[in-house]
């Protein structure tokens, strides 16, 4: 039993995802990081269709990548890491942004929870998410989903619904595992875990600047954001969600 | 005779695009509908001035049109479901593909492969 729970700390059962489009600099640091924080744990890079494929030797040996043919959307990585956690049977996924942004150190806390059977999902709260800001119009849409969430959760949905550091047991990947996520999944995610009743929490994390890169999230894509999430929730509320 | 002539043209064009592989023979099947929709319109005046009297319009070219824009949004309605369809087999062929992948450098059953519950 203690060498089981030995390994449980090692993350011998944690998949930790990592998707990536075009954000290739900090993976060698990342792969290091899972690795001193989580010695056993599996690393799984998906590369959404990057322009110049990722270069398998930046990561390490035990590291699995697997490339996307095209540029499917962070809600098909999401699907693919998710497949691959529930058919090789790892308890727990974490995901972190391929951008650095996330502390690593923070990973074991997000676990503590989860291996105490006390929340179902733990995601990183960014004390200051304006270090990853997309302007005035990527925070009032980024602020209106976290709202609806709220509301549509009866409060359980986090105070951040659009984070990118998670992690989640295996109840939550198989109710996602039901469902179709899209581009920028997070606050469906959220939404639809806490409207399936699930356990959610927030632990407060300090994000830090991005380095390369800017965000993705234009005036366009918001809209489209914002459309879709209000389909989306609109569903959850009427309970037309597509059960697993 | 010039109606006729003119629709018979474009159902041959239709069965030509099929022949030739440029459309699949489920989607022609709204296009063939329009068809016949758009032949009865030009061939028989008393379908259109049925359809005029039906919706209360008293000037029953003015049906034509009607009929038009029903016709389009069928058409539009069939592509973006075709469309969707599309999609959700492309995540699919995605997800397996990636699947396979993994499997292949993972180099190891699955634990049901292996009759095991945990790795």
């Amino acid at each position: 039993m203690a060498v089981d729970a030995d390994r449980g700390e090692q993350g011998h059962d944690v998949l930790v995802f990592v998707p990536s489009l075009n954000d290739v600099d900090r993976l060698g640091e990342i792969s290091q990081a899972v690795v001193a924080a989580l010695p056993l744990a599996q690393l799984l890079v998906v590369d959404d269709g990057s322009t110049v494929p990722i270069d398998r030797r930046i990561l390490g040996v035990d590291d699995l990548l697997v490339r996307l043919p095209t540029n499917m959307g962070l809600g098909v990585a999401t699907h693919v890491a998710i497949d691959h956690a529930l058919a090789y049977g790892y308890q727990i996924m974490v995901r972190i942004d391929a951008d650095g942004q996330h502390p690593m150190d923070a990973i074991l806390e997000l676990l503590e929870p989860l291996r105490a059977d006390r929340e179902d999902v733990v995601s990183g709260e960014r004390l200051n998410p304006g270090a990853g800001s997309g302007g005035l119009m990527a925070g009032l849409v980024k602020g209106y989903f976290t709202l609806v969430s709220r509301l549509l959760t009866a409060g359980r949905s986090p105070a951040d619904v659009n984070t990118g550091f998670m992690a989640m047991n295996r109840t939550a990947m198989s109710i996602l595992n039901g469902t179709n996520l899209y581009r920028f999944p997070e606050p469906q995610i959220f939404l639809t875990l806490g409207r399936a009743g699930l356990r959610l929490a927030a632990h407060p994390i300090h994000q830090q600047p991005r380095r390369h890169g800017k965000t993705t999230l234009g005036w366009f894509q918001a809209m489209r954001l914002l459309y879709r999430f209000n389909v989306i929730a609109l569903n959850e509320t009427l309970g037309w969600r597509r059960r697993p | 005779m010039i109606p006729l002539l003119i629709i018979l043209l474009l159902a041959a064009l239709l069965l030509l695009l099929i022949r030739r592989g440029m459309l699949e023979v489920d989607l022609s099947l709204p296009w063939f509908l329009a068809l016949l929709i758009l032949a009865a319109a030009s061939l028989n005046r008393q379908f259109v001035e049925g359809i005029a009297a039906f919706f209360g319009i008293l000037y029953a070219p003015i049906a034509i049109i009607l009929i038009v824009v029903f016709i389009l949004l069928g058409l539009i309605a069939t592509l973006a479901l075709a469309v969707s369809r599309l999609r959700q087999g492309q995540v699919a062929l995605t997800r397996h593909l990636a699947q396979h992948d993994l499997r292949r450098v993972e180099n190891r059953p699955t634990p049901d492969e292996s009759g095991k519950n945990t790795i």
